[in-house]
């Protein structure tokens, strides 16, 4: 890194913003990335936007509304490209044990 | 193998969120290609007269688009031409309702690059003309923007 301002912030940026000014040095930013849309912003502790946390996907989401829901982008994606509304929401899947035979009743 | 592909091109900003802004962009061709692309990394900077002006610059996807089409160059000389291919000069756009990807304000002055982190970058779904377009915005300054992006597919 050269000589300048880092605003590190995150532990696992999902990008980095750099700004070269011709008079002052150069200042990078780490940006995250809302796991619903894809949007990346710099992240600023104490900014007051408020942001939202998808328990789901375990991931930061932008805070956006459409984002509450939760339809990754990879699913988004998917819709895109199915021409299906990009917030249709994945198929739910669900485990089901097998039931021991002695609990069917019979006759 | 994923093969790397750059993109450059220039144009001048504008007052509105439309393709009169649009400086550069990357879509799908209007059959689809069979592939997604990834955008990774985007370098942007004015080539006008110095000047102080505080310029917004957005990137946001599109379903629809009308603009001359460039052709992007391999960053590997053995890789095959790019499925996914570049616009510049726009004269229509249709651009998704909230899906603003990346948005900055900075002095026309200075220089940007947004790079990815892996796992982090802007996916173009493999659908008829969607991709990502580039616009600088301004109310009155119209500098000329020259925009970089590198994408892999």
């Amino acid at each position: 890194m050269s000589a300048g301002m880092r605003n590190a912030s995150v532990l696992r940026p999902a990008g980095t913003l750099h700004i070269f000014d011709g008079d002052g040095p150069e200042q990078t930013f780490d940006t995250v990335q809302c796991c619903h849309c894809g949007r990346h912003w710099v992240f600023e502790p104490g900014s007051g936007r408020k942001r939202g946390y998808c328990l789901k996907c375990n991931a930061i989401t932008c805070g956006n509304e459409r984002c509450d829901l939760c339809v990754p982008i990879e699913a988004q994606i998917d819709n895109m490209e199915h021409g299906r509304p990009v917030l249709t929401e994945r198929p739910l899947i669900v485990s089901v044990p097998s039931v021991p035979k002695n609990l069917f009743i019979t006759g | 193998m994923l093969d790397r592909y750059a993109y450059a091109e220039n144009d001048a900003a504008a007052d509105a969120i439309d393709e009169t802004s649009a400086i550069i962009g990357i879509a799908q061709p209007s059959t689809t290609s069979g592939k997604r692309g990834y955008l990774y990394d985007l370098l942007w900077g004015t080539s006008s007269t110095a000047a102080d002006n505080q310029l917004k610059y957005l990137l946001q996807r599109h379903t629809a688009l009308t603009a001359t089409e460039g052709t992007p160059t391999p960053l590997d000389f053995s890789a095959p031409a790019s499925k996914i291919k570049g616009k510049h000069t726009y004269t229509a756009l249709t651009l998704t309702a909230g899906e603003v990807l990346l948005q900055v304000g900075a002095n026309q002055r200075s220089m940007q690059r947004w790079v990815a982190a892996p796992g982090g970058e802007f996916q173009i779904p493999n659908a008829d003309d969607d991709g990502l377009t580039f616009m600088a915005i301004h109310a009155s300054a119209t500098p000329t923007v020259e925009a970089t992006m590198h994408f892999y597919e």
